[in-house]
């Protein structure tokens, strides 16, 4: 039930966005009533990507930033499917965790949600209406096929012409050998038209283009936007087929052919009968007027619109860049409207995580790579990688590990429901911080912005207010509260070499501990942002001599009561121990549990991970 | 004398028929491919459906008419009615008009448009 959902949601953000498209293109349709209508034509194709292809690429020159942020309720109808997606999905685990059985949860979300029972309603009825027309058009395909099954070559020495006194009107039938079927006892007169008009629909396989295209209406059929552009669609193709048909026979043949067309296009459901729209005398009086008003452009004016049609093409099907770049509205770097847009129950919606993740401010020479989504079992996971290309970057204010990442961490939490747990990973060329990762758990957040904050998705207004409240959150733990990581490392590097150089002829550490107070102060001030750069000594391996020893000291002393009772031998193996021990209970329990539990002696995990 | 009527197909098979007659299934099988463009089982239900009605006979893989040409009668198809008019724009119109629900004004500004081009 659930995947249905899913398709369906899908289904209806594609129609949302096609619809905005199909607007554009009928607004340029009418622009366009002189020009030859192969580029009216053409324009239906992004139309038809919209409604196949859930995600598309950006550009800065998209139709959509032009539209979308116009049409405010855009969001309205994609939250409301959203939420009740989300309103079953809890609905229904929540049936099952009380272990009531697998056939009652339907019957259990009916009463927990009127929104989610309507949504589940909506997919069940779209897919019955999906289905109905599929069975009705394949009927109605082999209706036909039967009739036409006597018909015969209208001349021996032509193939693929036929007639037959079963029809009333031309047409191609056939998708692997399409041929040309006539009525009976056509007028020599009109022939040569007819078929000179068939003809150029083969050739410009038309005859595959329309049936695809209403398969593609089945699917979106709840959309009467999408009938509409259906019909114009083929009044388009038909007309560019006319015009084609003038083209290639010569200008003097304008009369003669519009009146085989009203002699004969009368009711024209050229390919199929079944055509859902059949379409009346209108059409016909608006072909015989495309056909007689026809010229050919000049060289210059055809080109002129080709560049045009080709540069809206891209605006329509392109996706619009987010961020400041585009001049789209942000909020404090946020792209507010992309991010409600955006907003999603599941983890598993990849295209709507990956939109989000891209509505986030980043600091200057940080790109994202991969994102990777652990939907597979609980706890559901984000997993973020960054690139850092710029040196810089790690001296910027809000540092590599810093709050800006820890910020948008926290609004994803708010606007993809069911994450539990968000990695950050880094990389970057020079390898100096090759390997900092940090993860946050949803409770840990809930803990640290002391309450649910998918409340602050519901709408723009509440979502601004969380982004105020991020400016004064800084990363509480993790390494950094605008240092960086680079600059911790240092400060705990030099203390300790401070340390090591003096009294040279004690052998016990304290004694040296004792002779630096200030650099020990520094180093236990620190606290856990000291620990990253100590585990990562120690990570090396070999680490039994004094200076080992001295860490361990300061480790297991910033640690406290998070530390583990063990005597250690040569202060590498407590370090094994400890990190054995974290592993275990992260493995017994969950990374987000020991991030509640372990704040610092998680940060043992952390240095190993890449 | 019974009128038999038969769809455009039906008659030109029946055409080859008489032609040929008597002749053997498996040639006229040929033959229909040839001139009409049909599939063997295409060729068969048509004769088939024509023996049950007594048109044709097929004994032994051997084709003969029981009818004569002046008794057999094609239907008349929708195209036919318009092949009549050919020729007539005017009059064809009013057939047009008749069944396919086009005001008389519509039909009138059309062809009037038509007129004009031709000029």
């Amino acid at each position: 039930m659930n995947s249905l959902m899913t398709v369906f949601s899908t289904v209806v953000d594609m129609s949302m966005t096609a619809s905005y498209v199909a607007l554009g293109v009928i607004l340029i349709r009418l622009l366009l009533k002189r020009a030859p209508k192969i580029f009216s034509y053409l324009l239906w194709l992004a139309v038809f990507f919209r409604l196949i292809c859930p995600g598309s690429f950006t550009s800065a020159f998209s139709f959509l930033n032009v539209v979308k942020p116009a049409m405010q309720p855009d969001a309205l109808p994609e939250t409301l499917v959203m939420a009740g997606l989300e309103n079953i999905n809890y609905a229904i685990n929540g049936t099952v965790n009380s272990s009531v059985g697998s056939t009652l949860p339907l019957v259990a979300a009916m009463g927990v949600s009127p929104l989610s029972m309507l949504m589940l309603l909506g997919s069940m009825v779209w897919m019955a209406g999906v289905m109905v027309l599929l069975i009705w058009n394949i009927f109605s395909y082999f209706k036909i096929a039967e009739k036409i099954k006597t018909a015969t070559l209208l001349d021996a020495s032509l193939p693929d012409i036929y007639e037959t006194d079963q029809i009333s009107t031309p047409f191609v039938f056939g998708f692997r050998r399409p041929r040309i079927y006539l009525p009976a006892g056509i007028s020599a007169r009109e022939l040569p038209y007819v078929l000179a008009h068939e003809t150029v629909h083969i050739q410009r396989s038309d005859y595959l283009i329309k049936p695809t295209a209403f398969l593609v209406l089945i699917i979106h059929w709840f959309n009467p936007l999408m009938w509409l552009c259906f019909a114009l669609m083929v009044k388009d193709m038909e007309m560019s087929c006319d015009e084609t048909v003038i083209r290639n026979k010569g200008q003097g043949i304008k009369a003669d052919y519009s009146n085989s067309l009203l002699a004969l296009a009368v009711q024209k459901k050229s390919f199929w009968q079944a055509t859902p729209l059949a379409f009346g005398e209108n059409n016909i009086k608006e072909r015989i007027k495309n056909v007689i008003h026809y010229r050919k452009p000049r060289f210059w004016v055809g080109t002129a619109i080709i560049i045009v049609i080709a540069a809206l093409m891209i605006g329509f099907i392109a996706n619009p860049i987010n961020g400041t770049a585009t001049g789209q509205k942000t909020y404090s770097g946020y792209a507010v409207d992309k991010l409600l847009a955006n907003k999603t129950p599941y983890v598993g919606n990849a295209s709507k995580v990956i939109a989000l993740i891209d509505a986030m401010p980043l600091p200057e020479g940080v790109v994202r790579d991969k994102v990777e989504l652990q939907t597979s079992a609980e706890p559901y996971g984000i997993t973020i990688n960054y690139w850092i290309n710029n040196a810089s970057a790690i001296t910027a204010e809000d540092g590599i590990i810093g709050n800006v990442f820890y910020r948008n961490a926290i609004l994803l939490f708010a606007l993809v429901d069911n994450v539990q747990i968000i990695n950050i990973r880094f990389a970057d060329s020079t390898g100096q911080l090759e390997g900092y990762s940090w993860s946050k758990s949803r409770s840990r957040i809930e803990q640290v912005m002391q309450g649910d904050v998918r409340l602050y998705s519901e709408n723009t207004g509440k979502l601004k207010e969380l982004i105020d409240r991020l400016s004064s959150v800084y990363a509480s733990y993790g390494y950094t509260d605008g240092n960086t990581v680079a600059n911790n490392a240092d400060q705990v590097k030099n203390c300790l070499e401070k340390i090591i150089t003096s009294p040279m002829a004690s052998s016990n550490p304290y004694d040296y501990l004792n002779a630096h107070p200030a650099e020990v102060e520094t180093i236990i001030a620190m606290n856990e942002k000291a620990l990253p750069y100590l585990f990562s000594e120690f990570a090396k391996g070999g680490q039994t001599g004094l200076t080992g020893n001295l860490m361990e000291i300061l480790c297991r002393k910033i640690l406290g009561s998070e530390d583990i009772k063990y005597a250690s031998t040569n202060h590498q193996d407590w370090y094994d121990a400890y990190k054995k021990h974290i592993q275990e209970i992260t493995d017994k329990n969950s990374l987000g549990w020991v991030q509640d539990h372990y704040p610092k002696g998680v940060l043992i995990l952390g240095g190993e991970q890449n | 004398m019974e009128n038999y009527k038969l769809f455009d197909a039906e008659y030109k098979f029946v055409s080859i028929v008489w032609e040929k007659e008597p002749v053997n299934s498996t040639e006229l099988v040929r033959l229909s491919l040839e001139r009409l463009g049909w599939k063997k089982s295409t060729t068969y239900t048509v004769l088939r459906k024509l023996c049950e009605r007594g048109i044709l006979d097929n004994a032994d893989a051997v084709v003969t008419s029981l009818v004569k040409k002046e008794e057999v009668q094609k239907y008349e198809s929708q195209s036919l009615i318009e092949k009549n008019f050919e020729g007539s724009l005017p009059q064809f119109l009013t057939a047009f008009l008749d069944r396919k629900k086009l005001t008389a004004k519509e039909a009138e500004e059309l062809k009037r448009i038509i007129e004009e081009a031709m000029q």
